[in-house]
């Protein structure tokens, strides 16, 4: 069947309409009065919005013997947020000097070194989650920030990724560079940064956004829910308020919407991180 | 939203608030007590709180958990060494915090004019270890109007007249259902189970039981149920709003708990009062005696400053406190005073005589774990899976091999 | 002089991902290795005397477990129909926007991406309410086709597809850049020259496009294997490993044994077979990717 230029744009208008569908759908209901859902068949979009489910998630609301409670999603949101920006922070500074210094440095050992991390992208985490908890556990890290962004840290494919997008930097560039005295971390900041700057931000995202959504981890880590993260404080939600569909969704909208917000607001930059240089495959 | 006929205003909304930050807010130098309460009741707790600050100092770090989880966070907790100081916990899962060595045994003045039922179901190894809190039942919850329609004023209490009343409430509307019992809920099979009379567990709580004529007997009542299609074949994710649907009367019978009184009084689950009443579990030649049921509070042997922690449970589980949450979330009181204090009415009057008639479960670590694998197997059963006699051996091999573990240790001489 | 200081840099670049590396990944994984040797669960855990090595007795005890086999079988379901599924949507609409004449593309683009970027506990909890049977969004619509409502999520039959339309809209995005990469890759001039020679579009795909990205294609599959055997979150959101566990997969068997009953040694058995399985899956995808010179 051949589609010319207007059919497939109308097939493709189609399709994205139905991958948007439930994220419309999800803020919709988020918008509509408790038990609005409950129908056969479901309304598709608020005759009359309200924050109502967003003032009961985020702020105190009072149960119906008086007594004022709290979701502690605020909580959760900050603490999202800021472990997200340390794993990243912390992500960038582990990975970028060790794939440049893969891709560019000669020293010894590197290839040795190389097949050794290879060998360890294998390992998925869940293989380490329990004696790690046994292990943080014995140090005292359980339930605090460091335990949940500790064992993210050994980011194997970061590394990769970063080397691969090095290794198209001509290195007559870098070598004028010694020539002039420049040492290896102004090469690196300098020149290397700047020319990776997509797949730098591509990876940022990247770490940003699993740090945002990890859910086994924090769910082993944290017990306690003023540190709960919001994927770890959703689910909690869910399994006690489950039927309450309309609250469950202003909650998902959320937990999604600052990492679609920010990952649009950076979309060129990580298209070309992903498209362009170093495709993981 | 109207609550005893009055909105709540802002004022009240910021009163609250500001009292539950004060709750929270370390006084100068003052103690702190870290307390877990579960479901509703820890929702609820905050406004407990302020008198017991304002008169002792402590001030009091209350997390909500909710249920589903709870025994999990429990466990979590333990292993990484972050309990709180004080726990509301599910009674029945007392054996295992007694075990793992969590609890610390509390002062015997605090456990004065407890029920019977109650004070035995926390005394493990002759020795108290908890103070028994809110105490429970099981029943159904039925709503009167479509009772009558078929023309009964109460659900029958034996198996074969309640199955006539279902099947002719299922004639009357075919497109509706008698009762909804949630596959994922082991709770309505066990309530059948133990009115049959046989032990669940034997050879000294090592082996499962479960191939008595008695359970067998429960087991087939329950598989019929669904064959006869008295009751959807859905689990608590699907079930929504139990709530509404019983007030839309997509079935006639709730199997709950005390946890319905409380929840009705929300205004999304308001079901008009008179139209609903309770009548106790049906057992193969009538009711009979349930399973111990409820909640009590533990002081975690680590806490930082016990008698801290005493000081609140010796508040929380007085008789005027006990009354307080009753009427904020129906949880049923454990001391007797305080039931002498609760407004007059049959549903009350219903758990009170199951209170009292109630047996305690089987006092195993295991314990949460054999009801649910036992449920997992009953859901098998029903969908076709496995016949009832099947069944029984399934569940009696599966919970053999959950118990071998205490059965080895107990061979080898521990004393548990 | 610059060769040391060189090497001086290069060590010390490499240090911290090393160490992190050894001490979060390396030293667990080998602890969990031993704890799967050990009977470690509540009673171990209440008075560590009571723990005991027992060899390789938690692995014939799981291959002893119906309930193992169980997960097993889910997740290979899941696996063998939920690459095929994967693959094929991310190709198809890598094909669909492979192409000039498209308006709009980077719109498409960007909102076909945006489930992958999203949050799985949160979409997960979204699509639980999508595929609800009597007031779900899914059977909403099929009802205007006629078609009498699906008991998605609470018929053990129709669990596993439910949950795999949920995770194909979700993973499909990422693929989808990765083939639109790869196809733009294939030389314009031999599509040219196959359709002057007047092949249709189904035989230029096979005979140009294919050997083009094939490759691609594979790599992408065999990562897709690995991702989908360490599925959880959706089950442990959507529907608790039920109806009548027909969800449970491997990781999920693994977090209740582990983390709901602490029977840590048997956990750490089924995390060590499935690490296994991994490397075994791994390896081939270093061999394939070796082939294509990635490395």
């Amino acid at each position: 069947m051949k589609l010319g230029g207007a059919g497939r744009t109308i097939v493709l208008a189609a399709l994205t309409l139905a991958t948007i569908a439930p994220l419309v759908w999800m803020v919709g209901v988020s918008l509509m009065p408790l038990g609005s859902v409950a129908t056969f068949p479901p309304p598709l979009w608020p005759t009359e919005p309200t924050l109502a489910n967003y003032r009961e998630l985020l702020f105190y609301h009072v149960g119906p013997g008086g007594g004022a409670t709290s979701y502690r999603i605020g909580p959760a949101i900050v603490n999202s947020t800021l472990l997200a920006m340390l794993a990243t922070a912390l992500g960038l500074t582990f990975t970028l000097p060790a794939g440049y210094a893969f891709a560019k440095l000669r020293f010894v050992g590197r290839a040795r070194l190389m097949q050794l991390l290879l060998a360890l992208a294998v390992v998925p985490a869940q293989v380490a989650m329990l004696p790690l908890f046994l292990m943080l556990k014995s140090i005292g890290l359980i339930n605090t920030y460091a335990g949940v962004l500790l064992p993210g840290l050994a980011s194997v494919y970061g590394v990769l990724f970063i080397r691969q997008a090095t290794l198209a930097i001509p290195d007559e560039m870098l070598d004028a560079a010694r020539l002039d005295g420049a040492s290896e971390w102004r090469i690196l900041t300098l020149i290397v940064l700047p020319l990776l700057r997509p797949v730098v931000v591509t990876l940022a995202l990247f770490t940003f956004l699993a740090s945002w959504s990890d859910f086994l981890w924090p769910l082993i880590a944290i017990t306690d829910q003023r540190l709960y993260t919001l994927p770890v404080a959703l689910a909690a939600i869910s399994r006690e308020h489950g039927q309450d569909v309309e609250l469950m969704m202003a909650g998902a909208v959320v937990t999604t919407l600052p990492v679609l917000l920010l990952f649009a607001a950076l979309q060129r930059s990580y298209f070309t991180g992903v498209l362009g240089g170093g495709v993981k495959g | 939203m109207p609550v005893d006929g009055r909105m709540i205003t802002r004022r009240d909304v910021f009163a609250l608030t500001g009292g539950a930050v004060a709750a929270s807010c370390a006084p100068h130098g003052g103690d702190r007590v870290t307390w877990w309460a579960l479901g509703m009741t820890g929702e609820n707790a905050p406004v407990l709180l302020p008198p017991f600050t304002a008169a002792t100092g402590i001030a009091v770090d209350l997390q909500a958990v909710p249920w589903t989880g709870a025994h999990e966070k429990l466990l979590t907790g333990f292993a990484g060494a972050s309990l709180p100081d004080v726990m509301m916990i599910n009674t029945a899962w007392l054996p295992e915090l007694a075990l793992l060595g969590a609890v610390a045994p509390p002062p015997p003045a605090l456990l004065a004019d407890m029920l019977a039922g109650a004070r035995a179901a926390v005394t493990i190894g002759g020795r108290a270890l908890a103070v028994p809190w809110t105490a429970n039942g099981w029943v159904q919850f039925y709503r009167r109007d479509l009772i009558a329609e078929v023309g009964y004023a109460a659900p029958p209490l034996d198996w074969t007249a309640w199955t006539r009343m279902a099947q002719a409430i299922v004639r009357r509307h075919p497109d509706r259902f008698a009762t909804l019992h949630l596959l994922d809920w082991p709770e309505p099979l066990f309530a059948f189970a133990s009115q049959t009379g046989e032990p669940l567990l034997r050879d000294n709580l090592t082996r499962g039981n479960f191939r008595t004529a008695g359970f067998r007997a429960a087991l087939a009542f329950y598989k019929q149920i669904f064959d006869l299609r008295l009751s959807p074949m859905v689990t608590g994710a699907e079930a929504g709003d139990t709530y509404i649907g019983l007030r839309r009367g997509w079935f006639a019978i709730l199997p709950s708990d005390s946890v319905f009184l409380g929840d009705v009084r929300r205004p999304e689950h308001a079901i008009t009062a008179g139209s609903w009443s309770a009548a106790a579990t049906p057992g193969p030649f009538g009711a009979g005696p349930q399973m111990a049921r409820g909640a009590c509070l533990v002081v975690n042997r680590a806490a930082r400053d016990p008698a801290a922690a005493w000081r609140l449970v010796a508040y929380l589980a007085g008789a005027d406190l006990q009354r307080r949450m009753y009427g904020i979330t129906a949880d049923l009181p454990t001391r007797s005073r305080a039931w002498a204090l609760l407004p007059a009415d049959p549903v009350t009057a219903l758990f009170a005589g199951q209170i009292a008639a109630s047996v305690a479960p089987p006092a195993v670590p295991e314990w949460e774990r054999i009801m649910g694998e036992v449920q997992i197997v009953a859901e098998q059963l029903v969908r076709g899976t496995f016949t009832v006699d099947a069944a029984a051996a399934e569940m009696d091999t599966r919970v053999d091999r959950i118990l071998a573990k205490r059965r080895s240790l107990l061979d080898r001489g521990h004393r548990l | 002089m610059s060769r040391s200081s060189e090497a001086r840099a290069g060590l010390a670049f490499t240090l911290p991902v090393l160490v992190a590396t050894i001490v979060f990944l390396v030293v667990p994984t080998v602890a969990g290795l031993l704890l799967s040797l050990t009977d470690f669960d509540i009673y171990a855990l209440a008075d560590p005397a009571n723990l005991r090595f027992v060899g390789g007795r938690n692995y014939t005890a799981l291959v002893a477990n119906p309930l193992f086999w169980h997960a097993v079988r889910n997740t290979l379901v899941l696996a063998g129909l939920g690459v095929p599924m994967a693959i094929a949507t991310s190709l198809a609409v890598a094909l669909l926007l492979d192409s000039a004449t498209v308006r709009w593309k980077p719109v498409w683009r960007l909102l076909l991406f945006a489930p992958y970027v999203t949050t799985v506990v949160a979409t997960a909890l979204v699509w639980r309410y999508v595929l609800d049977t009597r007031t779900g969004l899914l059977n909403a619509l099929l009802a205007v086709f006629g078609i009498a409502p699906v008991d998605w999520l609470g018929d053990p039959r129709t669990s596993i597809p439910a949950t795999l339309i949920f995770i194909v809209w979700k993973a499909f995005g990422y693929n989808m850049l990765v083939f639109v990469a790869a196809l733009s890759t294939v030389s314009t001039e031999l599509r040219e020259a196959a359709r002057l020679d007047g092949a249709g579009a189904v035989a230029r795909f096979r005979h140009v496009t294919l050997p083009a990205i094939g490759p691609a294609l594979v790599l992408a599959a065999v990562l897709s294997v690995a991702n989908f055997l360490q599925i959880f979150a959706e089950p442990y959101v959507m529907t608790h490993g039920g109806p009548a566990q027909s969800t449970i997969t491997i990781l999920y068997f693994m977090f209740d044994e582990g983390f709901t009953w602490w029977n840590l040694g048997t956990a750490s058995a089924v995390a060590v077979v499935l690490f296994v399985a991994i490397l075994c899956l791994t390896a081939a995808q270093a061999r394939l990717a070796r082939r294509q010179e990635w490395l």
